[in-house]
């Protein structure tokens, strides 16, 4: 992906936010993002009606090499055309970018990219030991996130723990999409981490950290890992994790809701992915204990006993 | 009923009406809403004949069961997830066979509990009585 602006927030952003890309691979996606200076006066587009009506636009370009979205609060602009693998990003001033962009950064084209070569992006995080691992899923609060910083704060490695890319050909993999995750500050007390990791941060949006994955863990992270199930944590206060498999219409309602629900433009098809993740993977609840170490353990465990 | 056989032929209610089988179990999802629906193995094969436009009239000579077949289409029209086709589609050998072999009794029972989960949109939420798009208190 390559991206081209002269908002230095926008740079700074996609540095931050994005793994390093690999030099050798083509861009497969190239958004040029734009701030009202960048265009001669008179060509800034300006949406004619007072609310943008979601819905109806996304039916309207249902069957057609464009996907669109607006948010109007913003004035912000997303197009992106699928034939030519090409976004416009249009931004109404200098940092005028949706909250969750710091986190995720050009999230949509991102998605919508990836749907054109057979993936997409998910709402999950992910834990793995040895390349192998699992798709962690699961509404707010089920522990997902809680889960994830356990498993990498002892020892265990992860592509995202929020939205990861999944590719289309072959065995199901997860590929790290953005490079930061997002930890609240009781989420951190309950993880033991390190005071230093956190000073000094601001929160976000949400009132959460965004701090490297890497940073967090302490060690490096794989660029992509092997899927083996689909997990869906929960918070049982057990005195030991333990998994139950479950079928595939439950991992489907865990997994679809949220992606469905955050990424425009693209929701049957955000559906249909998390169907094909769905039957694809085995699916297991996982009932949590509260030891963070003990989390991570028993899930080394687990991801070492699918593959034999 | 009748204007239910006046129709002919029936639609997916729009792109928001995505439905998924799961080792035989349907589930039709309205992305719109948050609604969820689950439907019995006779569900889902009337959901597949009704969804992919089959006349109605086929439909019901397949199953022999017209009254259940139009209550069923109430049902799914009552909760939004189909709408007239302007044509039908013929009804292929195979699925007539299996319609002919299913059992009685279809239901669709409905599900709310992903709607907080699933919403048409968080900034300009949808309003029965407002209208749409409506601004969601505090914005």
């Amino acid at each position: 992906m390559r991206c081209r602006t002269t908002d230095a927030a926008v740079v700074g952003m996609l540095r931050a936010g994005h793994a390093a890309p690999s030099p050798e691979t083509p861009p497969d996606l190239e958004v040029l993002h734009l701030l009202p200076g960048d265009l001669p006066h008179g060509l800034w587009p300006r949406w004619g009606e007072t609310y943008f009506r979601e819905r109806e636009v996304e039916a309207a370009l249902q069957d057609t090499r464009y996907r669109f979205h607006f948010y109007d609060d913003l004035g912000f602009w997303q197009i992106h055309d699928r034939a030519k693998g090409r976004g416009l990003q249009l931004a109404a001033a200098p940092s005028a970018l949706p909250p969750w962009e710091a986190g995720s950064p050009l999230r949509n084209f991102i998605h919508w990219a990836l749907l054109e070569q057979g993936g997409g992006l998910v709402h999950a995080g992910t834990l793995a030991s040895g390349g192998s691992g699992v798709l962690l899923a699961g509404k707010g609060g089920s522990g997902k996130s809680g889960t994830v910083l356990a498993g990498v704060r002892h020892g265990l490695d992860s592509v995202g723990d929020d939205y990861v890319a999944l590719t289309g050909d072959g065995p199901l993999r997860a590929r790290a999409a953005f490079a930061c995750m997002k930890i609240d500050p009781a989420g951190a007390s309950r993880a033991a981490l390190p005071e230093a990791l956190t000073r000094g941060e601001a929160l976000n949006w949400q009132g959460k950290y965004l701090l490297p994955l890497t940073r967090i863990a302490g060690h490096p992270m794989p660029a992509e890992i092997r899927l083996g199930a689909l997990v869906l944590p929960r918070i049982t206060h057990a005195a030991r994790t333990s998994f139950h498999p479950i079928g595939a219409r439950e991992a489907f309602l865990a997994l679809a809701p949220s992606g469905v629900t955050q990424i425009p433009c693209a929701r049957p098809e955000m559906a249909r992915t998390c169907a094909a993740v769905s039957r694809g993977l085995p699916g297991y609840r996982m009932d949590l204990g509260t030891d963070p170490h003990e989390i991570a353990s028993a899930l080394r465990t687990f991801i070492g006993e699918l593959e034999t | 009923m009748a204007d239910i056989q006046q129709a002919g032929a029936f639609q997916p209610a729009g792109p928001d009406i995505v439905h998924e089988e799961f080792d035989g179990d349907m589930v039709i999802l309205n992305l719109s809403c948050g609604q969820y629906f689950g439907l019995n193995e006779s569900g889902a094969l009337l959901w597949k004949a009704i969804s992919e436009g089959h006349a109605l009239a086929e439909i019901q000579a397949g199953t022999g069961r017209d009254d259940e077949v139009a209550g069923f289409v109430e049902t799914l029209r009552g909760h939004g997830l189909i709408t007239p086709a302007d044509q039908s589609v013929p009804l292929p050998d195979t699925l007539l066979a299996a319609l002919r072999g299913a059992a009685p009794g279809p239901t669709v029972d409905c599900y709310d509990d992903l709607a907080d989960l699933i919403i048409a949109d968080p900034i300009h939420d949808t309003d029965p009585e407002a209208g749409w798009p409506k601004r969601p208190d505090g914005f």
